[in-house]
C-alpha cells in the first residue's frame, strides 16, 4: 500500500514514516499542500493522510484541488490535525474523500494504521 | 473587556491561542513517545532528544506567559546584547542541528548595551528564534543581528522561510504586541509569540517591528533603547 503524508512538521512526519513503513507501506512526504499535489499523480497514494494547518495551501484548499481532478477525486484522506476536532465540518469533508478525522492528540500510531486501513476498504 | 472579530479580549491573549499554542508541542511529544517501539536504539535516542526539546520550547512560550503578566515590575540593569544573543544561539544548537538549521550572530566590534530585564530581552529573542526555526529555509541560515542607531539597540532575527501575504503583513504590524495574530503562510502560529515579544519590547521601552523581504522570509526586529553611557564604560 502506498500512502502520501502531507504535513509541515518534519519531526512527527518522521514518527509516521517509521510506523507505516514496519507496516511495510511505502510512504510519501509533502511539506505542503502544493508539493503535495505535484506528488500526487505521480506517487499514486491509495491513501494521503492530510495534516489541516498547512503552509501554501490549508487543508481546505488541497480538498478543493483534489476533486476538480478526477482522476484524483477517490483517493481517500485521513485528515490528521492538532486542531480541536470540533472546530471541523465533519459532515461537509466527507464530500472531499475525508474518511476519517484524528486528533494527533488522542491518536496512537495503532490508530492512524487502522484509520488508513479503514479508508483505502 | 470587549471581545472583537479576531478573538482579542481586552490587551489578553486569548486561551484559543494558548491551547493551540501548548496542544501542537504536547501532542508531538506523545506521538514520539508512542511509536518508541518502532524505533531502533539509535533511533530511540534521537526521540527523545526530539522530545526533550520540544518539552524545553514549550517550557519558554510558558516561561514568557508568566512573565509577560508581570513584565512592568521586573528589575532592569545593564545588559550586553551581543553577548545576549551568543548565549541564546548556543542553547538553540542542538534545537537547530535536529531541525537542520543553522543559525548566525552577528554583532558590531563594540559592545552594544541596552538597560532591561535580562530575562525579559532573552524570552523577546528566544521567542523570535523560535520563529524563524519553525519557519526558516534549511540551505539558509537565521541571521540574528544586532546592531545600533542614534539612541537605539537593534536586534534583528531574519529567517528566508516562505513570506508573508501583504494583507498580513499590514495587519501584523499595525497588531505587534497588541493581540496574537495567526497567519496563514505560518499556519501552526497562533501569533502568540510575537504578541508576547511586542508586550516584553513595549515594557522595556521599545518596539517590534518586522520587514518583510522580496526574495523570501521576514525580518524581526526590536528596537531598544540604548545605554550609551554604559557603552562607553
Amino acid at each position: 500500500m502506498k500512502i502520501l503524508l502531507i504535513e509541515d512538521d518534519q519531526w512527527f512526519s518522521d514518527t509516521v514514516v517509521k510506523v507505516l513503513t514496519k507496516e511495510g507501506w511505502k510512504t510519501a512526504v509533502a511539506a505542503d499542500g502544493a508539493e503535495g499535489i505535484d506528488m500526487i499523480d505521480d506517487f499514486e497514494p491509495n491513501a494521503v493522510l492530510l495534516d489541516v494547518m498547512l503552509p501554501s495551501s490549508s487543508a481546505p484548499t488541497l480538498l478543493n484541488e483534489l476533486q476538480s481532478h478526477t482522476d484524483l477525486a477517490d483517493v481517500p484522506i485521513v485528515l490528521c490535525t492538532s486542531v480541536n476536532t470540533e472546530d471541523l465540518d465533519i459532515e461537509s469533508l466527507r464530500h472531499y474523500g475525508v474518511r476519517q478525522v484524528l486528533d494527533k492528540a488522542q491518536t496512537s500510531p495503532q490508530d492512524i494504521v487502522k484509520a488508513l486501513k479503514y479508508a483505502v476498504q | 473587556m470587549t471581545q472583537d472579530n479576531g478573538g482579542e479580549i481586552g490587551q489578553l491573549p486569548t486561551l484559543v491561542a494558548l491551547s493551540h499554542e501548548l496542544k501542537a508541542p504536547l501532542a508531538l511529544m506523545r506521538q514520539i513517545a508512542l511509536a518508541s517501539e518502532y524505533y531502533t536504539e539509535a533511533e530511540r535516542e534521537t526521540a527523545f532528544e526530539r522530545i526533550r526539546l520540544t518539552a524545553e520550547r514549550s517550557l519558554r512560550l510558558t516561561e514568557a506567559l508568566t512573565r509577560s503578566y508581570r513584565a512592568d515590575e521586573l528589575e532592569s540593569e545593564p545588559v550586553n546584547l551581543g553577548r545576549l544573543c551568543d548565549e541564546i544561539a548556543e542553547e538553540l544548537a542542538p534545537l537547530c542541528r535536529e531541525l537542520g538549521q543553522d543559525i548566525t550572530v552577528k554583532t558590531p566590534r563594540q559592545s552594544v548595551l541596552s538597560v532591561g530585564n535580562r530575562d525579559l530581552m532573552s524570552s523577546v529573542i528566544f521567542g523570535l528564534c523560535d520563529n524563524a526555526l519553525n519557519y526558516g529555509n534549511a540551505e539558509k541560515p537565521i541571521e540574528i543581528t544586532v546592531n545600533r542607531s542614534a539612541d537605539n539597540a537593534k536586534i534583528s532575527i531574519t529567517d528566508h522561510g516562505p513570506s508573508l501575504l501583504k494583507s498580513e503583513v499590514r495587519k501584523l504590524r499595525s497588531k505587534l504586541g497588541k493581540s496574537p495574530q495567526p497567519m496563514t503562510k505560518r499556519p501552526n502560529s497562533s501569533g502568540l509569540g510575537l504578541y508576547i515579544a511586542g508586550q516584553f519590547a513595549g515594557a522595556m521601552g521599545g518596539e517590534l517591528g518586522m520587514t518583510k523581504h522580496r526574495a523570501g522570509g521576514q525580518t524581526f526586529y526590536i528596537n531598544l533603547p540604548q545605554s550609551l553611557q554604559m557603552s562607553l564604560v
